[in-house]
């Protein structure tokens, strides 16, 4: 039992002097880093003679190293430490250090060394006078020296102690002094000395205790008036809460009460307001309505003003257009009495280029029988020549293309052109005079009636008619001193059966004729008749065919030749009817006839009109 | 001297008359009502130029049909354009349809009954 109060004092005297020695607490894991660190920084410093730095850092191993157990390293820093300290003179710090080293090898079992240490620290407390720290100091000793049981110095030790923590009246030291020789006293075994040491720290521990009991009371009755103060405190806040509370319960009964009138009065006005909302809505339907009816007599107005405009514009563009209209008509009826007038005069025109046209046409028909009358009767020409046709188609009424053919006598001389002998012959030709219709027509009768003359007195041979003939007609017309260049183009032949001749001329036209199967052309001479004469005598080839077996000769105009048609247009061409002519052939004369309208018809189709009066003779000797 | 011109029609052909290059030309049907209205401005003309002719003139004549009326008029102009022989140069191209035999022919006529040399162009 005493034992364990020795050891705790033991504690609580060097745990002071622990702490008081360390400048800086390290906490937490000590690390190897650290302490190379540390130890480079130590050294380092003391090299460069900053030994209050060296000192701090070889404090900061030791103590590192104390707290993770290692003395050994801890006492060899503490040492280096002091070393530092002496350089600067800290005699404080050495002391404290000695303190601590006395501590460690104490921890460590080395009783001696910790011993000397302890007298070391006690030393310099002892020069500086410092007399906790000499009682403290003592006491340490006597810690150890018990340790060492040494107890006799350890009672010495103890007793000086004593007298200090008397002296300086500090309780807890002195305590610490009289358990201490209370166990030492009794380890020598003076019951009587250590009984009396126990029974004074005995009674400085209940005076602690009780010291500490009175404190505690105090704290406590303090902690009560505090806590009664403050219940009080509580208290008077409660009633005054209790009296703002009341007051204002009547606050609030007063706000309810002024509440209630003003709900009253609310409920007044909200009364007032729905009637007057009522009223209002009134009034807006009505105004409503009111504005249904504006609107609607807005809206009607308009469509008055719209349908208004409209029917006056309408009115007025009526009248407009029918001043327009009016004047129009005017014009109309003007131009129409203008047509009218116009229509009568051409009426008239019409009527009367009716009638010249009807003059005209009686005139030409009439001119027609003449024409007719003139003409040599094709139908005696088959007295003549049982075997023949003659296709004849004026363009016109009248026609510019004639035939003609009489009975003629042969002269031999060229000069006297007396008929020797009584031979006689046919005559036969096929005519075109210039031009067309009337002016044709009026060749033609010249043509015949110089033919019958020239033929009347005998003939000598068909070039010499030919002659003949252009002479007559530049004659007749007086060409050598006028402009006139009519004239015509035929074929003549002379027929003489006797002697089994036909002689033929043609003035730009041909004689065909085909013969045992074999056709023949003869061009004529490119001369016409008529017309101008640059060469100074004109002459027609005589042409003399001798007929031994049966042959048929044809002559014809260029009406049927040059008559546009076919497919592409195309004039029909001598060679296209000479070519059906010889086809033809075996036939009789008057089929070939109608073979040959047939072709002309089918050729000149509905698309071309005749172009010329056409004239094909054909007879067989 | 104006040049002349009449536009081809049915009844009667494209007449050209170019006094500058001495030209004449005469193309189409020939087969107008009156040959004197519609050739005696073509013969006053050629009449005209050959008192002052070019050096070398050249008539073109190139008919798809040609009455014999016309044919006594072309007949005239050429009659009138030998004058310009032997002081001046004459050509005279006469064109027909390689198919139309009959106007070959016709041109034939002309250059036998005028003396003249004739070019003889197909078209």
């Amino acid at each position: 039992m005493h034992r364990k109060i020795l050891i705790f004092f033991c504690f609580i005297l060097v745990l002071p002097v622990y702490f008081a020695t360390s400048y800086t607490t390290i906490k937490g894991n000590f690390q190897e880093n650290d302490t190379e660190r540390w130890e480079q920084l130590a050294s380092e410093n003391f090299t460069d003679g900053n030994y209050t730095e060296a000192a701090r850092y070889y404090n900061k191993l030791a103590f590192n190293f104390w707290e993770n157990n290692q003395l050994e390293k801890a006492a060899n820093n503490f040492l280096s430490s002091i070393e530092a300290n002496e350089k600067i003179g800290n005699q404080n710090a050495v002391k404290h250090i000695y303190n601590n080293l006395g501590q460690i090898y104490f921890d460590k079992g080395l009783y001696q060394k910790s011993e000397e240490y302890f007298l070391l620290n006690l030393e310099i407390s002892r020069e500086q006078d410092r007399r906790y720290d000499i009682a403290s100091g003592l006491i340490n000793l006597a810690n150890v020296r018990n340790e060492r049981e040494n107890y006799y110095e350890t009672i010495d030790a103890l007793q000086e102690a004593e007298e200090i923590a008397r002296e300086i009246n500090d309780m807890t030291l002195l305590r610490t002094c009289y358990a201490m020789l209370a166990q030492a006293y009794e380890r020598i075994d003076e019951d009587s000395k250590s009984k009396e040491y126990f029974d004074l720290y005995y009674a400085l521990e209940r005076k602690r205790q009780e010291e500490q009991m009175e404190r505690t009371r105090e704290e406590a009755s303090e902690k009560v008036s505090q806590a009664e103060t403050q219940t009080e405190r509580a208290e008077a806040e409660r009633e005054l809460t209790q009296e703002e509370l009341s007051e204002r319960e009547e606050d609030l009964q007063t706000t309810r009460k002024t509440l209630d009138e003003v709900e009253e009065i609310s409920r007044e006005r909200q009364l007032q307001i729905d009637l007057l909302n009522k009223e209002k809505l009134l009034q807006e339907e009505q105004l409503k309505r009111q504005q249904v009816v504006r609107n609607g007599l807005i809206i009607f107005g308009i469509l008055l003003a719209i349908v208004a405009t409209l029917i006056l514009y309408s009115y007025f563009q009526k009248k407009k257009a029918n001043r327009l209209l009016s004047v129009r008509n005017k014009e109309i009826s003007k131009q129409r009495d203008e047509i009218a007038e116009k229509n009568k005069e051409l009426q008239k025109t019409y009527f009367q280029i009716k009638k010249q046209n009807q003059n005209i046409n009686s005139s030409i028909a009439y001119a027609q029988r003449i024409q007719e009358a003139m003409l040599s009767d094709a139908k005696s020409l088959k007295k003549h020549l049982p075997e023949s046709f003659i296709y004849y188609k004026p363009r016109d009424i009248v026609s510019g293309d004639f035939y003609w053919f009489s009975e003629v006598t042969l002269t031999d001389s060229k000069n006297t052109k007396k008929p020797h002998t009584t031979q006689k012959a046919l005559a036969i030709a096929c005519v075109d005079c210039t031009g067309h219709g009337v002016p044709g027509a009026f060749m033609s009768m010249i043509g015949i009636n110089l033919l019958e003359n020239i033929t009347s007195k005998g003939v000598e041979s068909a070039g010499k008619i030919l002659e003949e003939l252009h002479t007559s007609i530049r004659y007749s017309l007086r060409q050598h001193n006028n402009d006139n260049r009519d004239g015509m183009e035929l074929s003549i032949c002379i027929i003489n059966e006797d002697n089994k001749v036909v002689e033929y001329a043609g003035a730009k036209s041909p004689l065909y004729y085909i013969h045992d199967g074999k056709s023949h052309f003869i061009k004529g001479d490119p001369a016409p008749i008529g017309g101008m004469q640059p060469e100074p005598r004109r002459e027609f080839t005589n042409h003399k065919i001798d007929v031994i077996s049966p042959t048929t000769f044809y002559m014809f105009t260029d009406g049927y030749t040059d008559q546009f048609g076919g497919p592409k247009g195309y004039k029909f061409s001598t060679r296209k009817l000479r070519t059906i002519l010889k086809e033809n052939s075996i036939a009789n004369l008057e089929q070939q006839k109608e073979v040959l309208n047939k072709y002309f018809i089918s050729w000149k189709g509905d698309k071309y009109k005749q172009l010329d009066d056409i004239l094909v003779m054909g007879f067989t000797i | 001297m104006e040049n002349f011109y009449v536009v081809e029609a049915e009844d009667n052909p494209s007449v050209f008359c170019d006094d500058e290059k001495g030209i004449i030309e005469i193309e189409g049907r020939s087969l107008p009502e009156n040959v004197d209205t519609f050739y005696n401005p073509v013969i006053e003309w050629v009449k005209k130029y050959i008192e002052n002719p070019k050096p070398e003139t050249t008539i073109s004549l190139g008919f798809e049909y040609l009455n014999s009326s016309s044919s006594k008029k072309i007949l005239e102009i050429l009659s009138l354009l030998k004058k310009l022989l032997p002081d001046h140069k004459l050509k005279i191209i006469w064109k027909y349809r390689s198919d139309d035999e009959d106007m070959y022919e016709e041109g034939k006529d002309f250059e036998k009954m005028t003396n003249l040399d004739f070019t003889f162009n197909i078209t």
